[in-house]
């Protein structure tokens, strides 16, 4: 029997994390004979950090991949117990959609969806090394039990695991989480394929328990009265809603780490793989922001019958005896207990640099890499690259074009793009302000962005499809509906609306497009309008405050995609470009872009060296 | 179509967005003839504005080029190639003009002005041609050639002009704007940190954009001085109906001994003289008083004097004893524009209580004060036309017209930001940030990510 369905793999993931998931689960609903391996079924799904999904600019990604009809925002709507939307206050191209989840939920919701997936077979085992056909391409997997899986495309989605060593103070153990092994002979297999590789480090606070924890004495922090889910699927919230608590640092506490300093695994200098600036360890905080009188640490539940508190802000890598004298000085842990102390963890990672756009490796053809091995951090970015590995190894095997998202298209498309062209010289987190087309590529639109791509190549199940036309139906019809509207600025201002008396009738959309007109003050003056449902008529709104400016970039967006067409060859010699200087044959010579859009944001590359370097290619083709 | 505010900021953004292009195409001037391309969607506007006509297509017409600021630039053959005959796939136009130095830089600044036209980077005619398919082989390998040795002459240009002071001023701005756009960020991308200030109101980065404004208009003002010296200072007399704006007129033709010529105009006409002041050839303009009238030729004698006003380089702002100070906003001048103050019939015995010290004293009937006048009007001529701030500032056209860019950029993230509209904000400063990159170097995202964690302690 098992026997049996080892048999006829098209494609093999390795690793069951976030990007794993999303990778194995892609790939079959492109209707490829899928098989996930990873050490611990029981740990599919598994969040190894914080309790929580989404963010700024990450809740950004979970929308797109749900549009994707991916599994992350299904779940994690399944699985939250707090949903708040950040920067409601700012504007909709900058709000994010967060949610705190439970871990034992997510991981269940998440091994349903991988088990309920049609074509989809998972594997308890650890892979030793690769197989090669002659001409170096994968042909399949090898198990350190000795057995061989053959398939014709693998992706790699180890996360931290890859030569993983978690340091606490001085002590150092090989691991990939705690209590679970890293994968060592994977790695020198890795090492054996001449690629660039890296070590990066991050670290997690230490666990602790709840009922130790003088919880009713600090600071809530509630959810939203009215919670955004994540996905399309969700309407509303699945489980009982809870609230975090918020402590502070204080003198006392930086006073014990600037004492223990030398202790700390970061500071010790054992550990010299580098960090993220954006998610540093609390000695770091203390250490770089002396001024800084206290530290906001937030308490996050890490599950409904779970009494595991996630202290959020306190990352170390401090001996685990100082760990708790820091957290016995703040407010409200004074008696608190450690289940589990925090530590820092260092792992090898390829530079994303040896991906093509499609996350299939430029020297190895049928290996695909995602996640943190690609230098990412974070569950989100994870599940992104996820998602595009999977449908782009499923692609390969049915021998169709692979699935480039471009900057412009979406989040996934900006992230993917960054990691090719710029490596990763820090652990790469997803922020708004990577994307240059930020006002168009929204949280409300990535629907309208990416489901008929995905519908297209078929990694859109008929659900999800039906939601999206639903969706799209309302919206064509509210504007036909706003557009037939239109009022004198006479009649506007009776309606008590703000506008100039010009005498040029205006249509509802037009309206909306005032700094202070919303769809509230419309529907006053055509009544009919209250009939449209809120999330379409919200998204209108959204698209009228934004229209002249996305316009605008609309512009932008076409010279980029022009020259996106324009692609480079894996093998272009630069050094034969005529009249391209030093510096420029040096930088292309590198990056090696794919295309001549990537050239032109590369530094040192003037319009001047894109025309040659087109030039060049013309010659060529003649 | 949009509301009024958006209609003007879509109009201005037009401007940021490089869509047509201009240069010279032709050889090194001076020459017998210059050619100037202009290609991109605007240019059928550019031909209207300049030559007012749209030849017929591939027709060449001989024409007269000029602006209302400058007259007339060059007698010109032009000729346009509608986009699906010409050589960059786009609309073109060719002004083939006598190759002078002025001729061409007069019909750079024209061009400069007209909203959305900005010039041509190094290779860009080539790569529009190339990227919309238009060019055959033979072609490609002579331009090629040319590019390298734009490539060169650019280079050159760069280091030159990124030496000493002037790199280091344009150092300063870089670091100003990265510090903007790094807190702009930090309150759009960590607006859940405890370390970001989340009062938008409270932070400085409002008056970082407004100092930067201000150092750009200033190199605005400073690049044109090489132009200001061919083409004269322009100064203008301002102040009510009989304050002593012709008899000061008087003063100065007489009391300079290289008068060219002194011509009047009707009485409600702007008079001009033309002396010379530090060598330095100046043009005073007289104008009109400004009242409220019905009165049709003074209506026009009016509109005159604010078109002169506008104009002008210098503004002499002249009061009497009877009058109070000149409202110069009411002109429409510029902020930047150096304003002298004069209070003028200082020889009358009435109460001087009220002069301000900002003011120079004169009376045109006694010469008292002309001796300060001529030297405060000297100094300011001497400023606008200064060859050492020629070297300090951007003297070419290019920067110029990048510097003005950023500045529109800028202005625009204010107004977002007036309205609380920050991650607008943060697009229009993305935009001047490109478009002074064009001369001091690219303002990367990790460049402001950098400084945003150097500045926030950011992270849980």
């Amino acid at each position: 029997m098992e026997q049996n369905f080892l048999k006829n793999i098209d494609v093999i993931v390795i690793g069951g994390g976030h990007a794993g998931c999303e990778a194995a689960a892609a790939a079959a609903r492109l209707g490829v004979k899928t098989l996930l391996i990873t050490q611990d079924l029981e740990k599919i799904g598994e969040m190894s950090c914080n309790p929580a999904i989404g963010g700024i600019g990450k809740g950004h990604l979970v929308r797109e991949i749900d549009a994707l009809d991916g599994l992350m925002g299904r779940v994690a709507d399944e699985a939250g117990i707090q949903f708040r939307l950040l920067n409601r206050s700012r504007g909709a191209a900058v709000r994010g959609p967060r949610c705190q989840a439970d871990r034992k939920l997510y991981r269940k919701a998440m091994q349903q969806c991988i088990n309920g997936q049609k074509g989809l077979s998972v594997l308890s085992g650890t892979v030793g090394c690769f197989l090669k056909n002659e001409d170096g391409s994968i042909k399949g997997v090898k198990l350190e039990t000795g057995e061989s899986i053959f398939s014709k495309a693998v992706i790699l989605t180890t996360g931290t695991f890859l030569n993983g060593m978690i340091h606490m103070g001085e002590r150092t153990v090989s691991a990939g989480r705690v209590d679970e092994p890293p994968s060592i002979s994977l790695a020198n297999d890795l090492h054996s394929l001449n690629l660039k590789m890296g070590r990066l480090k991050t670290g997690t606070p230490p666990r602790l328990d709840k009922n130790t924890i003088k919880w009713e004495s600090l600071e809530k922090q509630l959810g939203d009265d009215v919670p955004e889910m994540f996905s399309v699927y969700n309407k509303k919230v699945k489980n009982k809603q809870v609230e975090c608590r918020i402590t502070w640092t204080n003198k006392e506490v930086h006073e014990v780490i600037k004492k223990n300093i030398k202790k700390s695994a970061m500071y010790s200098g054992q550990l010299d793989a580098k960090g993220p600036r954006y998610c540093p360890s609390i000695e770091d905080k203390v250490m770089r922001f002396s001024d800084r009188e206290r530290h906001q640490i937030f308490l996050e539940p890490e599950g409904l019958d779970d009494n595991t508190v996630y202290p959020n802000g306190i990352s170390t890598s401090l001996p685990e005896d100082v760990q708790e004298q820091i957290i016995m000085l703040m407010p409200g842990l004074e008696k608190a207990k450690i289940l589990r102390p925090g530590y820092a963890i260092a792992y090898d990672f390829v530079d994303p640099r040896e991906c093509s756009s499609s996350l299939e490796l430029k020297k190895v053809s049928g290996l695909f890499l995602a996640g943190q091995i690609n230098g990412t951090t974070g569950y989100e970015e994870a599940a992104g690259q996820g998602i595009i590995a999977g449908i782009n190894a499923a692609q390969k095997v049915l021998e169709r074009e692979s699935l480039v998202l471009d900057r412009a298209d979406a989040y996934l498309g900006v992230m993917i793009d960054d990691l090719i062209t710029r490596g990763a010289p820090e652990p790469y987190r997803m922020f708004t302000s990577r994307a240059e087309y930020r006002l168009w590529l929204r949280t409300d639109n990535a629907d309208q962005r990416l489901t008929e791509i995905g519908r297209k190549i078929g990694v859109v199940s008929d659900k999800r499809w039906a939601f999206y036309k639903k969706k799209k139906g309302c919206l064509l019809k509210a504007y036909d509906v706003l557009k037939g509207l239109n009022i004198t600025p006479d009649q506007g201002i009776k309606m008590g609306l703000n506008i100039r008396k010009d005498g040029i009738r205006r249509s509802a959309i037009n309206l909306l497009a005032f700094p202070d007109i919303n769809f509230n003050k419309i529907a006053e003056v055509w009544p009919e309008l209250k009939d449209i449902e809120s999330h379409i008529s919200s998204q209108i709104e959204i698209e009228a405050q934004y229209a002249v400016y996305i316009e605008r970039q609309r512009n932008d967006i076409h010279t980029y995609r022009k020259d996106s067409q324009l692609k480079l060859p894996k093998d272009l010699d630069y050094a034969l470009v005529g009249s391209l200087s030093n510096e420029a044959k040096e930088v292309l010579g590198r990056v090696r872009p794919e295309s001549i859009a990537q050239a032109s944001v590369l530094p040192g590359i003037t319009p001047a060296a894109i025309g040659a370097v087109i030039i060049y290619m013309r010659q060529k083709a003649a | 179509m949009f509301h009024v505010k958006h209609k003007i900021v879509y109009e201005r953004i037009n401007m940021a967005n490089y869509q047509t292009i201009y240069a010279l195409s032709s050889g090194s001037l001076p020459s017998a003839i210059a050619i100037v391309r202009v290609s991109g969607p605007s240019t059928q506007k550019a031909l209207k504005i300049l030559a007012n006509i749209v030849p017929e297509n591939r027709k060449m017409v001989l024409k007269e080029i000029k602006t209302p600021e400058q007259g007339v630039i060059d007698f010109s053959l032009i000729c346009f190639f509608p986009k699906a005959q010409s050589i960059t796939g786009e609309d073109l136009a060719e002004f083939h003009l006598h190759g002078s130095v002025a001729v061409i830089e007069g019909l750079f600044l024209a061009l400069s002005s007209i909203s959305d036209l900005r010039p041509a980077e190094a290779g860009e005619f080539t790569r529009r041609a190339l990227n919309n398919g238009k060019m055959g082989l033979t072609e490609v390998e002579a331009l090629s050639d040319l590019i390298a040795a734009e490539t060169r002459e650019q280079r050159k240009q760069s280091l030159r002009q990124l030496s000493g002071e002037l790199s280091n001023k344009y150092e300063v701005w870089r670091k100003k704007l990265i510090r903007i756009r790094a807190e702009m960020e930090a309150i759009l991308d960590f607006s859940d940190e405890a370390d970001v200030n989340q009062d938008a109101e409270n932070l400085t980065f409002g008056k970082d954009i407004t100092f930067l404004i201000k150092n750009i208009e200033a190199d605005i003002i400073k690049g044109t001085a090489g132009e200001r010296l061919r083409s004269g200072i322009k100064i203008a007399l301002i102040g009510a109906p009989n304050v002593g704006k012709s008899s000061l007129i008087n003063l100065l033709l007489k009391e300079d001994r290289a008068i060219v010529s002194p011509e009047a105009g009707t009485t409600r006409d702007t008079i001009e003289a033309r002396l010379d002041l530090e060598g330095i050839p100046v043009t005073i303009f007289d104008t009109a008083g400004i009242r409220k009238t019905n009165n049709k030729i003074e209506e026009e004698g009016v509109k005159r004097t604010k078109k002169t006003a506008k104009a002008a380089d210098i503004i002499v702002s002249i009061r009497s004893p009877k009058t109070k100070e000149v409202d110069v906003s009411s002109y429409g001048i510029e902020e930047m524009v150096k304003t002298i103050k004069v209070f003028n019939k200082i020889d009358l015995k009435t109460n001087k209580d009220n002069i301000s010290s900002k003011e120079l004293t004169l009376s045109c009937k006694t010469k008292e004060g002309i001796t300060f006048l001529l030297k405060a009007l000297g100094e300011e001529t001497k400023k606008l036309t200064s060859l050492s701030d020629m070297t300090i500032g951007p003297n070419r056209l290019r920067h110029i017209a990048h510097l003005k860019e950023t500045k529109e950029s800028l202005q625009l993230s204010i107004e977002e930001l007036k309205a609380g509209k920050i991650e607008i904000a943060a697009d229009f400063t993305r935009a001047a940030s490109m478009s002074l990159g064009r001369i001091i170097g690219a303002v990367d995202i990790e460049d402001v990510l950098d400084d945003l964690f150097l500045g926030f302690c950011i992270g849980k």
